[in-house]
């Protein structure tokens, strides 16, 4: 134990430097100032808010709340983290753990109790937010709340950590064994559906039932995880056999984990996965960074495909990305356009029930521009483009590359366009040239988008950091779409809805050739202009 | 000294090390010779402690895995990874914790200044080039003064004047007693430091060189076969079986 013990200030040491290096680093850009203002200012509406929510509540009704507010925080919380540790994942190691700590005379079992350490710090924030909230919003003693705190921080964690520990570093049980108690946590899981189906079944749907489903004493019967259910059942509404039952069984499973843990030899076999883990962590870390949708230990597939170039310099940055899209699985389409025709098929459901009436064209304009104004949507490639070096050495302007490398973009705005549009037109017979503008509509929208974020990156570089950026880009789309929307409803009131739609469509696809031009500076040189 | 016994690490059904069996004496220069692909690098890794493995591994007699043995072994990556948030300097700091190392301050600004590093001291990881990374990386394993020092193609990314450095360093070592892992593919860069030299293909050690038991003829001989890649086709052809100066392992 004492030699486990001296590890301890080595990787002190690594916390306390990366965490004041990355606070010094943080203090010297100003944007982490905005950052700090809008945190405190969401920070303060929240309170407030929930303050209002809770205050008609008498002090029985709110323990009961606050018990079933954290039974449902516990259901998120652990079982997913305990599964992912059977795997042998979800403990975050990076390139530079495996450099140097790894062949370090550090103990493998303090070197996961260093990752875990890691991932527990939203925990204990969320578990201090709770504990305040407690007191102030749930009018909960302050004893009982810093009970609370003490037993999800202090306790919870060693039995988190035990279980981690043994997951992640006993080098005992074959992956078969592994497997038979990654079995066993499913079959927690089931266990937990399965008394929710049957109080459904038996009471039907209402708050009663989930009231009834998060406070039910069989829920505190099911190993680990209901036993710590049956604890905050115990220290907020007091004792029942039930929930005395399941604490005992609580304190006594940590206790015997913990031996457990603390007797297991563990030499590092461990390590062998979390290289593997960590790789793929970097890959989908710096496929993230590039927008795209990453998923850690995801390979894509590709299929085989050809394509004919039909046009040269510039033109080969399209014809090289419709090869790349030709060999997806799906080509162009997504995740996002399943989400597109969902909302088209749900559209037109409405639609059909005579919900829209003649107010459709504007219903699906407003869902357009929600869609586009909300959601992250497409990465595209036109990101990747400016980490290649031929990109820029193609010789052709600037200009001519950015539309190029943008071009498949419009085409899937195009295709998803349809996919919302045409299910509710042909359900409403809502006429051609309508449903034709309302298309090109959504084609400018998602232009606007794409080159006020590629202009925000020639402009900004990395000086906003992705969030801020994200904002930036709202603002400018927002100032487009309203002088876009103000020329519409002149348009609409004075003439038709098509020359409204029609003057939406010139106003928008001007001022986003503006941006286009000013987007253009990124591919006239491998560096922003900030 | 460094011991590997029978070592084998199969991936799924592909042996990717097959008993390779070697010893580097004390003082030595071991270099690990092969193609992309020959196993080098699992053997690398595997006595770096990296991976799960058959066999045994000793770093001075003792289990490749204790503590005992990670205490006196130093190893420095084929590609470095830097923490982010650290700089040169707290790199160095954080290895020294780690070992419990008695190092002074003198002791540091001569290694840094040797790999002209001490200006850049204060730079964060992610503000390195890939050749500093690879100084630093080398520096935190001379910090701990290893009695086996492992190398995994060292020279690469670094400029002609560290590489000149890291040579000299090399030599030192050696006649200091230490232990010495080189593993590569390119024999120019190593040709006047080997004492002993493993060449690798498909898993298995299909060759083994002493450099006393040549003669500076035939040392030059035996050099440009083990690197000559018609020679090397033809070690595959043979199954690992080398024609000429091979010394039983």
């Amino acid at each position: 134990m004492k030699k486990k013990m001296e590890n301890w200030p080595v990787l002190f040491f690594l916390y306390k430097k990366m965490l004041k290096n990355r606070v010094k680093k943080a203090l010297h850009k100003p944007v982490t100032y905005l950052y700090m203002v809008f945190v405190i200012a969401y920070m303060v509406l929240i309170f407030g808010s929930f303050r209002t929510i809770f205050a008609s509540m008498d002090g029985g009704e709110s323990a009961s709340t606050l018990t079933a507010l954290l039974t449902v925080f516990t259901f998120f919380m652990i079982p997913a983290n305990l599964i992912s540790y059977c795997k042998r994942k979800g403990l975050i190691f990076r390139q530079s753990d495996i450099h140097f700590l790894f062949p370090a005379p550090v103990g493998p079992k303090s070197i996961l109790l260093y990752a875990h350490v890691k991932t527990v710090m939203m925990e204990l924030i969320l578990n201090l937010v709770l504990t305040v909230g407690g007191v102030l919003w749930f009018h909960m003693p302050v004893w009982k709340m810093l009970a609370y705190l003490l037993i999800s921080c202090v306790v919870d964690n060693i039995m988190e950590a035990s279980m981690m520990v043994l997951c992640y570093g006993n080098e005992k049980l074959g992956p078969k064994q592994m497997g038979m108690l990654r079995l066993f946590l499913y079959a927690v899981l089931g266990v937990f559906v399965l008394i929710g189906v049957m109080l459904y079944v038996r009471e039907g749907a209402g708050f009663g039932v989930v009231a009834s489903y998060l406070h039910s004493p069989t829920i505190q019967m099911v190993p680990v995880i209901g036993w710590y259910i049956a604890m905050l059942h115990l220290l907020f509404l007091g004792p029942t056999v039930w929930n005395v039952a399941g604490t005992a069984l609580y304190f006594v499973t940590v206790l015997i984990l913990f031996v457990l843990a603390v007797r297991m030899r563990c030499v590092g076999a461990y390590y062998e996965d979390a290289i593997k883990f960590a790789d793929d962590y970097e890959e989908a870390r710096q496929r993230g960074k590039k927008g795209e949708v990453a998923v850690v230990g995801w390979k894509k597939k590709y299929k085989k495909a050809s394509v004919t170039y039909k046009g040269s310099y510039a033109k080969a940055l399209f014809y090289r990305q419709y090869l790349e899209y030709k060999k997806n699985r799906f080509f162009i389409f997504g995740f996002y356009t399943l989400v597109c025709l969902i909302i088209g098929i749900g559209l037109a459901v409405i639609a059909y029930r005579g919900q829209l009436g003649e107010m459709a064209p504007f219903a699906i304009l407003g869902v357009m521009a929600y869609l586009t104004f909300i959601f992250a949507g497409y990465s595209g490639k036109w990101g990747k483009e400016l980490t290649r070096p031929y990109t820029f050495l193609i010789p052709d302007r600037a200009f001519h590359k950015l539309w190029y490398a943008t071009l498949m973009e419009h085409i899937r705005a195009l295709a998803d366009g349809c996919l919302i549009t045409l299910p509710t037109a042909l359900v409403l017979g809502i006429p051609f040239l309508q449903t034709v503008l309302i298309i090109a509509v959504y084609i400018c929208l998602q232009a606007c988008k794409l080159y006020a974020e590629v202009m925000l990156e020639a402009l900004l570089g990395n000086i906003l950091g992705s969030v801020g950026k994200q904002f930036a880009r709202m603002f400018f789309e927002g100032l487009v779409i309203a002088f876009g929307i103000a020329g519409a409803a002149v348009g609409t009131f004075l003439v038709s809805l098509e020359v409204g739609l029609a003057a939406l469509i010139i106003i928008m696809a001007l001022l986003t050739a503006v941006m286009m031009v000013i987007a253009s500076l990124n591919f006239k040189r491998m560096e922003s202009v900030a | 000294m460094l011991e590997i016994k029978g070592l084998t690490k199969v991936y799924g059904k592909y042996k990717a090390a097959d008993e390779v069996s070697f010893t580097v004496q004390n003082g030595e220069i071991g270099i690990l010779l092969g193609p992309n692909g020959a196993g080098k690098s699992t053997v690398i890794k595997s006595i770096a402690g990296l991976l799960r493995y058959q066999g045994n591994i000793y770093i001075k007699g003792k289990d490749a895995r204790s503590m005992e043995a990670k205490k006196v072994f130093a190893y420095v990556p084929e590609i470095p990874a830097m923490y982010e948030a650290l700089t040169v300097r707290e790199h160095i700091d954080f290895i020294v914790h780690a070992y419990h190392l008695q190092v002074s301050e003198e002791e540091i600004k001569e290694l840094l200044e040797r790999f002209e590093l001490w200006d850049k001291q204060d730079k964060l990881g992610n503000e390195l080039s890939k050749g500093m990374m690879q100084k630093v990386s080398i520096c935190c394993a001379l910090i701990i003064r290893p009695d086996v020092i492992m190398l995994d193609e060292p020279m690469v990314g670094l400029d002609p004047a560290a590489i000149k450095q890291l040579k000299q360093v090399i030599l030192e070592l050696k006649a200091a007693g230490v232990t010495v892992l080189i593993s590569t593919h390119m024999l120019e860069m190593v040709k006047e430091l080997w004492d002993i030299m493993f060449v690798m293909d498909k898993g298995h050690i299909i060759a083994s060189y002493q450099k006393s038991c040549f003669s500076m003829s035939q040392k030059q001989r035996a050099a440009k076969k083990a690197k000559s890649p018609e020679r090397m086709k033809r070690n595959e052809k043979e199954n690992g079986k080398l024609a000429g100066a091979v010394l039983p392992l």
